[in-house]
């Protein structure tokens, strides 16, 4: 659900700009294959050359900013030819892209470079997976003449309608990188601000100088990696090098003009943005409110009315051509239309609120996917979503995100948790707010399964009760399937022991009620699971071992794990021992204990039961390089835990 | 398929009797006076219910002689759930080739009767991202649970002398239609597919031609493993089959399709043939006339050559391709076929369709089975499929095999007449189960401690089975090959660490041709379990998992896969000396399912245990790709008993 409320492009261009490596061209200085491929003999393709140099002037008191990129990559061998022969680059209506080179340098018979000018450059409009309809363009070179060898070079020039949306570069990209450099040449009276991100190994060179009025900013970095995203990875700003940098202020005569220092001045842009929007009356969604929290107890019992109707009134569409990319609608026009993204949604929820005497704020925030802070940098890269926020008398801020449905008031949605969200009280005040994660407590499954033993197949009922979000994503699949796909997706949720599991029957309750836990019930068979030999039969209580997919291979290089929300599950196994039987051997307990998680498996027996008993918990989104060896640990030690087996013997007549 | 260009300009103009378009379909315009259908009796279980659609195509001579159709599409859909509304609040329109888009009219009515017309201004145009071409998209407003939602639409085109429609789909429809309309010199004949129902004749006041299905109800379909959803979906197929006012004879048969294709993409000018000369001297590909030499040629053109998207006239060009090293596929496709015809390497051009979509039909002559080009190489007896990356001599795309085909097959008149060519409609062989085969070999041990088996593992893939990956790994980087060879080797659970991750026929060379081997130790952790002082050895997961068909809901299509293949594995399973030899009695099954006198598919497995090695021989075949409806529980047998095995456990136990 995640939208974006300035610029989709405005890093993402930077990081996919990347992919696509440049630099000065200069035929004279075209790259040694051979050497080049003697030197790096395990890679396919190179960016030799990967550079963006901006342009931050200062003309009558307004910053004007324009940029120029220059990609060079190279194949090494015939693999490498679809690495290099072909580009993409993106324009909306903020950022404009004009190509003003691409060709291919491919050696000839008499072994010199000849250029192939590419012809084939088609704009597209580009179309976001969660956006129905918006003015991004895709420009895609298709370069001819490519073979090993082969070189691809392209220049592209940037036009942008707001200065402000400087924001970052990538230094590395998806092939080995040999040279990486930006440069900004900003007028000599504009502050700036950079913030290199990731870069501890690469350890990019900083220069700076000044000419002709401007001073000039280098950053060079060289022979970088290439960078791939392993499984339950978080976005790669999370880990790829790159530079932030933004516009601080300038100076006007001793006066310093502030631009984008501090939250403050970003929500001054912001603020100026949204100030026409549901400033009229809005008569029917003012009535259709009232008679909405007509009853209501108290001013919670209002906001959740309105909130949870829009989470499930308000479909998500996403219109984000021109202003519509930035400005929220009418929350008149949304209420008729009955769809709208993110921006709409928090409109229309603060105009219901309104219309309830309740006061709540338009709010602007990044997703998950966007790592940074506003003590590192301020700008439009920080944010790509839009909330509503409402205070209670108590001050507990309630965000309300409606783009994430069937939740209750405290769940809110995994991709702001966590995240610093810039509320805006008034036309002029706003304030800072960081979004608690929710606590694994919150978020708790309990699945209890009582089961006994039926010729070779183990047999039982189970009741799972889902809190939090494990509650929302399965009340999601339960609206949003036919009644034999919701058998197969319950199957799958409950599902334990081996492919040979069979739902016999199950029942829902509470899917229709937010606050409530969703309460599964099923009974089920298992054939194939359970081992009978001579005298005993064997049975691993440990149905589900899911967690182990949760392994930290060596080849992650560090990159962090990533949650979507913080867990606590609870599996309770109970197995009736029959009567002609009687408890062989149980596993022993085990236990794990890290910084923010672990698990337990507790056995218990009785004369005519065991029961197995497992907690795993983690309480963090993010498990990072310095988490790792504790995480191996338990994982090995619950490796350990799930091999262990307990057996039933015949009792002996 | 980029050729039609090429081929309309050889279809003969018809003549036209006075006869512009009457507006036949403005019938499926919106309702005059929007109602509302009570939810209640209604099927919801879709979440939504096509109440109705309606397909009118009318073809028509313009004023200036153009053979033009418009296309009127009507809707009207129930939605009862949130999935419901989200899956239907989005309205996308091809607009691909369309001449004229008359005004789109689409409104949502909600239960209350409350209606809210979509204003012109709020559709949208899109030069589509990921080749889908123009399309007009609106959302449609003012949506609620049992809203219903209805719009119309008119386009205009240039007359196809193909069509298609999909009649059903996964939400069923209570009312469906389709209507063809023609100029009465004009005949369109067509075929319903899936159904036992069929098309009716007749002919309009006007004189006007109609070919027309209505039905009262078409249930959805959802989708089913082992079987192809498409191409078990109701569909109606139609064509152009006759103009009275030139001819009587029937249009656009096969053999006039065979003529066509042969003269438009298998006869080169001298220019060309220069070019093609060029290509072949520069790039050292002439030899003899032998499958190396074509294999060579198809590796050279596959790797060097690339796959162009764009319109340039470049791409189509052999000269141009040949020097930019890039064309699209019809270009590429002539690529071929000159280069073979250079060298004196007999072909015949293939059209077919994959079977994933839909059996070509060889009762039915319309061209829209021509979804795809293949060569044929008949001295050779083999195929080569042109504009499939992964795909290599003997081995093309598997929807193509199995399918039947229309061979253009060259005739020659004489020395003073110009070649042409007839068509033979023929199937593309099956490959034979046997050259379709995955290998596994593993050897294993145990730890000292017993908590972990210790696998030397190797893989061998040959034919199909190495078809999605082989001619894939030459591209990867040593990373990524790595990743791949873990993949490969680690199917006995998420905690296995794999090293010495090795692979062997992976060069172009080898491609399809060679086996594909992968090899590389495990250490597995969970394949071992403790129970008192027993131990329980997994051995079943030895062969990865299995798919599964236990459950016995009832099927509505016949089960069919991709290719005939088979699996073969070999495990040696060395016992500690210090336990008792195990119980295998398990270990034996037998499962065969025959079908027309013929094994069909069958899965066995037998071991020996001598001393304390345990040495196991399963065989798995799929011998055919078909298998009817009736008999599927017969089949259901040999996939479960794969994931039978895979969950066989031996209890271990100390000697005396």
């Amino acid at each position: 659900m995640e939208c974006s409320i300035l610029n989709k492009h405005c890093l993402f261009s930077a990081l996919t700009l990347s992919l696509f490596a440049a630099s000065n061209l200069d035929a004279q200085k075209m790259p040694d294959p051979q050497e080049l491929k003697s030197r790096y003999p395990e890679e396919n393709a190179l960016t030799i050359n990967h550079s963006k140099n901006y342009t931050l002037e200062l003309k009558s008191n307004n910053l004007l900013l324009s940029s120029e990129t220059d990609e060079m990559s190279i194949a090494l061998n015939e693999t490498g030819i679809t690495y290099i022969n072909s580009a993409i680059l993106y324009s909306n209506s903020m950022v404009r892209n004009k190509i003003v080179k691409a060709a291919t340098y491919s050696i000839n018979k008499a072994g010199k470079y000849q250029e192939y000018k590419a012809t084939d450059i088609v704009e597209r409009d580009d179309r976001d997976d969660y956006i129905f309809y918006d003015d991004s363009k895709a420009t895609q070179i298709t370069f001819q003449s490519v073979s090993e060898g082969s070189v691809t070079v392209y220049k592209s020039e940037q036009t942008y309608t707001e200065p402000r949306l400087l924001g970052s570069f990538s230094f590395g990209s998806s092939i080995r990188t040999l040279n990486s450099e930006i440069t900004i040449r900003a007028d000599k009276r504009i502050q700036l601000n950079f913030v290199p991100v990731n870069c501890e190994e690469i350890k990019p060179e900083y220069s700076s100088y000044e000419k002709g009025g401007f001073r000039y900013y280098t950053w060079k970095a060289t022979n970088l990696k290439s960078f791939h995203r392993p499984p339950l990875a978080p976005d790669a700003r999370y880990f790829i090098p790159h530079l932030l940098f933004g516009i601080k202020g300038y100076l006007i005569g001793k006066d310093t003009i502030p631009v984008l220092k501090s939250f403050k001045d970003l929500y001054k842009w912001y603020s100026s943005e949204i100030k026409n929007v549901n400033v009229k009356p809005a008569v029917v969604l003012s009535v259709f409110t009232d008679s909405l929290v007509k009853g209501c107890a108290n001013e919670l019992d209002k906001v959740k009315k309105i909130f949870y109707w829009v989470q499930d009134n308000i479909k998500y569409i996403a219109f984000e051509d021109g202003s519509g990319g930035q400005v929220p609608r009418e929350a008149s026009a949304i209420y008729e239309k009955r769809y709208g993204d993110c921006k709409d949604m928090a409109s229309i929820i603060t105009k219901m609120l309104s219309a309830a005497n309740i006061k709540s704020y338009i709010t602007w925030i990044g997703t998950r996917s966007i790592p940074y802070r506003y003590e590192e940098i301020v700008g439009p890269v920080l944010n790509n979503h839009m909330i509503a926020m409402y205070k209670d008398q108590s001050g507990k801020m309630w965000p309300l995100d409606a783009t994430g449905k069937n939740a209750a008031l405290d769940i809110y949605t995994s991709m702001i948790q966590g995240k610093q969200a810039l509320i805006g009280i008034d036309e002029k005040q706003c304030e800072l707010y960081t979004i608690p994660i929710i606590p694994k407590e919150n978020n708790l499954t309990c699945d209890s399964l009582n089961l006994y033993m039926s010729n070779d197949s183990l047999c039982g009922t189970g009741t799972m009760l889902l809190n939090g979000h494990p509650k929302i994503d399965l009340d999601y699949l339960t609206a949003y399937l036919t009644e034999k796909d919701l058998k197969e997706a319950v199957k799958a949720e409950v599902q334990k022991g081996n492919n040979s599991f069979s739902l016999d029957m199950y029942e829902l309750k509470n899917k229709t009620e937010r606050e409530l836990p969703t309460v599964l019930t099923y009974s089920c068979h298992i054939a194939n699971y359970l081992k009978s030999f001579k005298d005993e039969v064997y049975i691993n209580l440990n149905l589900d071992k899911s967690e182990l997919s949760y392994q930290i291979e060596d080849s992650r290089n560090d990159i962090p794990l990533e949650f979507d929300n913080t867990v606590s599950l609870r599996q309770k196994v109970l197995l009736r021992i029959p009567k002609d039987r009687t408890l062989g051997s149980a596993p022993e307990n085990q236990s794990f204990q890290g910084n923010g998680f672990g698990f337990s498996i507790q056995y218990t027996a009785n004369g005519n039961s065991i029961t197995m008993d497992k907690y795993f918990y983690c309480d963090k989104l993010l498990i990072k390089k310095e988490d790792f060896p504790e995480w191996k640990q338990m994982i090995s030690q619950l490796t350990k835990a799930f091999n262990e087996t307990a057996t039933l013997t015949r009792k002996k007549k | 398929m980029n050729v039609f260009k090429k081929l309309f300009v050889l279809l003969p103009l018809f003549f036209p009797f006075h006869s512009s378009s009457q507006n036949v379909f403005e019938k499926y315009g919106l309702d005059s006076i929007p109602k509302i259908t009570p939810a209640e009796k209604l099927d919801q279980s879709a979440g939504e219910l096509i109440l109705s659609e309606k397909i009118g195509i009318e073809y028509y001579y313009a004023l200036n002689g153009d053979f033009l159709e418009e296309v009127t599409h009507y809707m009207k859909i129930k939605v009862f759930t949130d999935k419901g509304i989200e899956r239907r609040n989005k309205v996308y329109i091809s607009a691909a080739n369309v001449i004229k888009f008359t005004e789109i009219k689409a409104r949502s009515i909600s239960p209350g009767g409350k209606v809210v017309d979509i204003p012109s201004s709020a559709i949208k145009d899109e030069n589509g991202s990921d080749g889908e071409g123009q399309l007009k998209m609106f959302a449609i407003e003012g949506l609620e649970k049992n809203s219903e939602i209805e719009y119309t639409y008119t386009i205009r085109r240039v007359g196809k002398h193909f069509g298609t429609e999909l009649v059903q789909g996964k939400v069923p429809k209570l009312k469906f239609e389709i209507e063809i309309v023609s100029p009465r010199n004009i005949i369109f004949e067509g075929k319903l597919y899936n159904t036992k129902d069929t098309l009716t004749k007749d002919t309009l006041k006007d004189g006007k031609n109609r070919i027309y299905y209505h039905s009262a109800g078409i249930k959805g379909l959802e989708e089913e493993q082992y079987s192809y959803y498409r191409a078990n979906l109701i569909r109606i197929e139609f064509k152009l089959a006759y103009n009275h006012a030139s001819s009587k004879a029937r249009l656009l048969t096969w053999d006039i399709a065979a003529d066509r294709y042969y003269r438009s993409l298998c006869v080169f000018n001298n220019t060309d043939k220069a070019d093609v000369r060029r290509f072949i001297r520069n790039n050292k590909l002439s030899g003899p006339n032998s499958k190396a030499t074509i294999r060579a040629i198809e590796s050279f053109i596959k790797l060097k050559i690339g796959v162009a998207t764009g319109e340039s006239e470049d791409y189509g060009n052999l000269g141009k391709i040949i020097d930019n090293k890039i064309g699209n596929t019809t270009g590429i496709l002539e690529l071929f076929l000159a280069t073979f015809s250079e060298l004196n390497i007999k072909t015949e051009l293939v059209l077919t369709c994959s079977r994933v979509n839909q059996a070509f039909d060889p009762t039915f002559d319309t061209w829209n089975f021509f979804d795809d080009f293949v060569i044929y190489f008949p001295e050779h007896k083999t195929y080569l499929a042109p504009n499939e990356s992964l795909s290599r001599l003997g081995f093309i795309p598997p929807g193509f095999t199995g399918q039947k085909a229309l061979f253009v097959h060259e005739v020659d008149l004489g020395a003073n007449e110009e070649k042409s060519a007839v068509a033979k409609l023929k199937t593309i062989p099956l490959t034979d189960y046997q050259l379709s085969n995955n290998l596994l070999e593993a050897v294993v041990d145990f730890s000292a401690d017993m908590m972990s088996t210790l696998i030397q593992m190797k893989q061998t893939y040959i034919g199909y089975d190495a078809y999605y990956n082989q001619p894939l790994i030459q591209f990867l980087n040593d990373n990524q090959k790595k990743e791949l060879g873990e993949q490969l080797i680690k199917i006995v659970g998420d905690d296995a660490v794999v090293s010495d991750v090795n692979f062997s026929g992976i060069k172009e060379e080898d491609v399809l041709v060679n086996p594909m081997v992968v090899s590389g130790k495990l250490k597995s952790p969970s394949m071992i379990e403790r129970a008192g002082s027993k131990y329980l050895f997994k051995v079943g997961v030895l062969i990865g998992p299995q798919s599964e068909l236990y459950s016995q809901e009832k099927r509505e299509t016949p089960g069919q896969i991709s290719f005939p293949h088979s699996y073969t594995r070999k495990l040696t399973i060395h016992i500690p000396a210090n336990i008792a030899p195990p119980d295998c009695k398990g270990l034996d099954i037998k499962q065969i399912f025959n079908y027309q006198d013929k094994i069909n598919a069958q899965f066995i497995s037998s071991y020996t245990l001598v001393g304390n090695q345990l040495d196991l021989f399963i065989t798995e075949e799929y011998r055919d790709i078909d298998c009817p409806l009736e008999k599927f529980d017969e089949y259901r047998k040999i996939i479960n008993a794969a994931a039978d095995f895979n969950k066989i456990v031996l209890v271990f136990e100390s000697k005396p």
